[in-house]
Formats: C-alpha cells, sequence, structure tokens
C-alpha cells in the first residue's frame, strides 16, 4: 500500500482487527497494548457521550481491560473488536450510573456556549453557514436524553455504527434499535422547535 | 413502511438519506431528487430532517496523551495487582511527569534503603555461617560458577506513541522512550543487575557497589555502580551512551579495544554496521529532552525525522514522492501536537501532509 515503507519494522497498522484478537486471545501482552493504543480514544469518547463524568468513565475503560486480560483465554473471535469492547464499556457504564446514581455528576465536559467544544456530524461538510446555535441547543438536548436513547444516537450518528452492529452493542434487537432511535430522534425535535417558540416569545416581550 | 408515508424521524434514521445529506452522494440525490418530485407533500419532512441531521451535535472530548499513558500503567498495575498476587512493587509502573511520581520515587528509595540494610544485616551473617561452615566442613566443594540459577526473564516495553517507567526491584528507575523494551531478571542474582535494552531508556541506578549495573544494548555494554545515564539504541541505528552523574564504563562486546570510562557530560557514539566509536560531549538539554515530552531534531535527515515522528505518536507515515536526501531538520517542540509539526516541518522539507487517524500521508514536492 506504500510506496516508499519508511518503518522498517512490520508496522501495526498492518495486523488486522482478527489477526490481533487472536494473537490476544493466545496471550500476547503486546497485542493487549495494540488494542488498547486503538482504541482508547474511541472508548474515552464514547463513554464521556453517555455519561458526564470523567472518573466514571476512566475508571470503566480500566475495568474493561483489566476484565479483557483477565480472560483472554475465553474470548470469542471477532473481527470487530470495537463493537466488543463498546458493549463491555456500555454495559459497566451502564452498571455504574445506575448505582451511582445518587453521586453528584460533575459536568466538566460541557461549556456552554463554546463553539469548539462541539463536534457536529455536519463538520465533514465544507459549509459552514448553519446556525451555531442550533447546534448548542441540540448538543444539550443530546445530553439531556435518556442513557439508552443517547446511546443509540451516539452508535449511529456519531460513531457510523450500523444498526446490527448497535444492536450488538446495545444488545437488543434490531427493531427495538429502530425504535429507540425514533424516540431520540423525537425528542430531539421537539426540543428545537420549543426553543425556537421561546426565542419567538424573548423578542416579542422585548 | 413505504417512503412515501416517512415522518421526520424516519427521513433522519434512513441510511440513504443521511448520504445523500452529510456527503452529497451522487447515487442517493439522484433517488432523492425524483422522490421529491414524486411525492412534494414531504418536503416539510424532508427539510426538518435535513436540519436536525446537520445541526446534531455533540461535546467533543479527547484524552491527553499523558492521560491516556497513565490510564494504561494502571490498567497494567491492575492486571500485575491480580496475577501476582501481593507482588506489586517489582512491576510498578508510573507516569512520567507528575508530581505524584517524584513522591512515590522518594518513598520507593526510602523502603530500598532499609531494604538494604536488612540485605546487608542478612549478608554479614550468612557469611559469618559461611566461614564458621569452612571450618568445620574443609572437604565441601565450595565453587559458585558451578551454582547454576535458573533466572527467569521479564519484559517491559512502552509501545510507540507512549512513554513509561519502571521500578526495578533493587529501587533503581527506568524511564522508557516510546517503542523501547527492556529485559530483566525477575530478581537479581548472581552478582550481576543484568538489563537488556532495545530502543531508548534513561536509568537513575539505585546504589550497590557490590552489584554493578549492566545494560546490555545490540553490541555495547555499560556498566555502572550508581549513576544515571541515557541509553538510545534504537535498532538500526548508532547507540549513544550519555552519562549524567556518577560514572559509567562502556564496552564493546565485538571489539575489545573499544573501552572508555564516561565523566558526567560525556557520551560514546557507535555504530556496529560503520564499526564506528566516538567519545564526546553532550548537550544534555537536547539527550534528555524526551523525558520532557520534548522532541528535538538537530541536523536531523528528514528521513530520520519521520522515523522519530513514527515512534513518538505511534503513527505509520505513507510516502508519496522522493525524500529529499540532503535536506535536514532542526526544531524543539515541545508537548506539541502531530499536526504542529508537521505544519513547521512542511516548509523545509518541503511536503503536503494529510493525517487521517493512525496513518499520515506524506507527499513531497518534486
Amino acid at each position: 500500500m506504500t510506496q516508499n515503507r519508511v518503518n522498517p519494522q512490520p508496522s501495526s497498522a498492518e495486523i488486522n482487527d482478527q489477526e490481533l484478537w487472536e494473537s490476544l486471545i493466545k496471550g500476547d501482552r503486546a497485542a493487549f497494548g495494540l488494542i488498547y493504543q486503538r482504541t482508547i480514544q474511541d472508548l474515552y469518547r464514547f463513554g464521556c457521550s453517555l455519561v458526564s463524568d470523567e472518573d466514571l468513565v476512566l475508571d470503566s475503560i480500566q475495568e474493561v481491560f483489566v476484565d479483557l486480560w483477565k480472560y483472554h483465554s475465553h474470548l470469542q473471535k471477532t473481527d470487530k473488536i470495537k463493537v466488543y469492547l463498546f458493549k463491555c464499556l456500555s454495559n459497566r457504564i451502564h452498571k455504574e450510573s445506575m448505582q451511582q446514581n445518587k453521586r453528584k455528576t460533575k459536568n466538566e465536559f460541557f461549556i456552554a456556549g463554546e463553539e469548539s467544544a462541539i463536534e457536529s456530524i455536519e463538520d465533514r461538510l465544507v459549509l459552514n453557514t448553519y446556525n451555531q446555535g442550533m447546534k448548542a441547543q441540540l448538543s444539550k438536548a443530546l445530553q439531556q436524553l435518556p442513557f439508552r436513547q443517547k446511546e443509540v444516537i451516539n452508535c449511529l450518528f456519531f460513531e457510523d455504527f450500523s444498526y446490527e452492529d448497535t444492536a450488538k452493542i446495545m444488545n437488543i434487537n434490531l427493531r427495538s434499535v429502530y425504535t429507540l432511535a425514533w424516540k431520540a430522534i423525537s425528542n430531539l425535535k421537539s426540543s428545537i422547535s420549543i426553543k425556537i417558540i421561546i426565542g419567538f416569545i424573548i423578542l416579542m416581550s422585548k | 413502511m413505504s417512503k412515501s408515508e416517512y415522518s421526520t424521524e424516519d427521513f433522519v434514521l434512513d441510511p440513504d438519506f443521511r448520504k445523500w445529506v452529510l456527503e452529497n452522494d451522487s447515487e442517493s440525490k439522484t433517488y432523492w431528487v425524483e422522490f421529491l418530485a414524486q411525492y412534494p407533500s414531504k418536503v416539510k419532512e424532508i427539510k426538518e430532517a435535513r436540519e436536525l441531521l446537520i445541526h446534531l451535535s455533540r461535546q467533543k472530548v479527547s484524552l491527553s496523551s499523558s492521560k491516556e499513558a497513565e490510564l494504561f500503567a494502571k490498567i497494567n498495575q491492575a492486571i500485575e495487582k491480580q496475577e501476582s498476587g501481593d507482588k506489586v512493587d517489582a512491576t510498578l509502573m508510573v507516569d512520567l511527569d507528575s508530581w505524584s511520581t517524584i513522591q512515590k520515587y522518594n518513598l520507593e528509595r526510602e523502603r530500598q534503603k532499609r531494604k538494604h540494610l536488612k540485605i546487608r544485616i542478612g549478608v554479614l551473617s550468612g557469611l559469618l555461617l559461611a566461614v564458621v561452615g569452612l571450618f568445620f566442613l574443609p572437604e565441601i566443594k565450595n565453587d559458585p560458577l558451578e551454582q547454576e540459577v535458573k533466572v527467569e526473564w521479564v519484559s517491559f516495553a512502552a509501545p510507540a506513541g507512549v512513554k513509561s517507567s519502571i521500578s526495578l526491584e533493587d529501587g533503581s528507575k527506568v524511564h522508557l522512550n516510546s517503542g523501547s523494551k527492556i529485559t530483566y531478571p525477575k530478581s537479581f542474582v548472581g552478582g550481576i543487575r543484568e538489563i537488556r535494552l532495545e530502543g531508548e531508556a534513561f536509568f537513575e541506578v539505585a546504589k550497590n557497589p557490590e552489584m554493578p549495573f549492566v545494560v546490555r544494548t545490540k553490541h555495547l555494554v555499560t556498566t555502572a555502580l550508581g549513576t544515571s545515564f541515557n541509553i538510545n539504541a534504537y535498532p538500526e541505528h548508532e547507540i549513544a551512551v550519555s552519562l549524567v552523574s556518577g560514572k559509567v564504563r562502556v564496552e564493546d562486546s565485538q571489539n575489545e579495544s573499544n573501552q572508555a570510562i564516561l565523566n558526567p557530560g560525556e557520551t560514546i557514539k557507535s555504530d556496529l554496521e560503520s564499526k564506528s566509536w566516538e567519545k564526546g560531549n553532550f548537550e544534555q538539554e537536547d539527550i534528555l529532552a524526551w523525558l520532557n515530552k520534548t522532541l528535538v531534531f538537530e541536523k536531523t535527515s528528514v528521513q530520520e525525522a519521520i522515523l522519530m515522528l513514527e515512534n513518538w505518536y505511534g503513527v505509520n507515515f505513507e510516502i508519496q514522492g522522493t525524500i529529499p536526501i540532503n535536506t535536514t531538520v532542526s526544531g524543539k517542540f515541545k508537548d506539541e501536537t502531530l499536526q504542529n509539526i508537521l505544519e513547521g516541518l512542511s516548509y523545509s522539507a518541503r511536503f503536503n501532509y494529510k493525517i487521517n487517524g493512525k496513518t499520515v500521508n506524506l507527499t513531497f514536492k518534486p
């Protein structure tokens, strides 16, 4: 694939998910490290999109990896490491956040009104003429959705998982993924229409 | 359900609709333009779905590389703890630059001091017994060379893009640069502390004159008693041993006449292939910059710089065009992003770059 390889060692990018996973099952610690390296940012981002408690996310990721090593020899084969790890993380965070529901959540990530802190799926488009206020509003509305609705939107829209993979991660059937996503979109939709109305009222009262 | 009955939500959830709105995919475009012509009453839903899609946003977060390394160290620690039950000390890993590291290190040193004292008392009483024993059992063969001790070796590695440190059981500390590995005995026996190194590491050797600390790299053997020094021994690269404090002896295992004792500030550079052996002085700031998360290019060839970046950030470069041979780059980058460094180098080395996750495409201008 490369015209002029610089790296003399066998490069890690050449190992695919399936081979990497098989090495892990055989007990290759380097494969374990490589899996961490390849997935940590995705897991962190995904975890933070589900709960706004960084400590909880980091603790959960740690437990996922400790268990991954503990049970490495019993793992099923897979060619989608990310799907498997997302599922583990989602389970873990779901369980933990249920237990710690009383613990005050820290809103470390939410910086209201700061555009640079918001990642939009439209960022791929070069056009940038859209309403930033509406983006902030929608990202806030997403934050306030119930856990599972938040999860389904993140999987489908931000992580670009297929309906099938999302079903695996969330451990529900395809039909439920669709229903849940429909409800979530419906909630998001009403959040922006409310905003428009409120904006209108504020304008009128001035 | 036919698409003519779609609600706003259904449009948002239709993968093909998303392809049209977000990627402007031409095939999808044809389909949806036709669809609109056929069902003009759906224009309101489609407009609303499009608005939702392009404004859908979430908080942007990422884990800093130091936190990433810290978490990995914690994971390894937890695994070690689980696997070896109580014995955690030998493989303790800590992150590089935090105050807590220093604190931990100090504690470790205190503990080691106490341990050494205990060992000394142990050795003394052992000697006493041996001397007494010699008088009583003079005919017993006492050849230490014949006592074969089974040594169990363990490895510790910092993958590309990650730096980590490890405390050895004797209290010495090893800081590993990205893409480096040390192999050492599970416990030191036979009057020697022997370490094998691939890559680059900074050693802080706990003082123990009775037990020399020996680092083996490809063809160089560095012996220290209690000191701190840096060794750069990446594969296919000349080896450099640089002494910061104390005294070390460096020997070439391939050529007996190559031997040197280093004083602080001195460095030995040696290459196996070209059989070079050169003693000189080094800039401490540059040699140890990596400990401080600083990447230094000092008249570095472009080829070499690319290798260093691959290692430092754990990425792979794919090259288009030819790498200029006579161009060198210089610069210091402290805790910089890869993008900023590439931006800085792109002018002097004349290339365009594109970062796609863990792959970086470089196109050299003719």
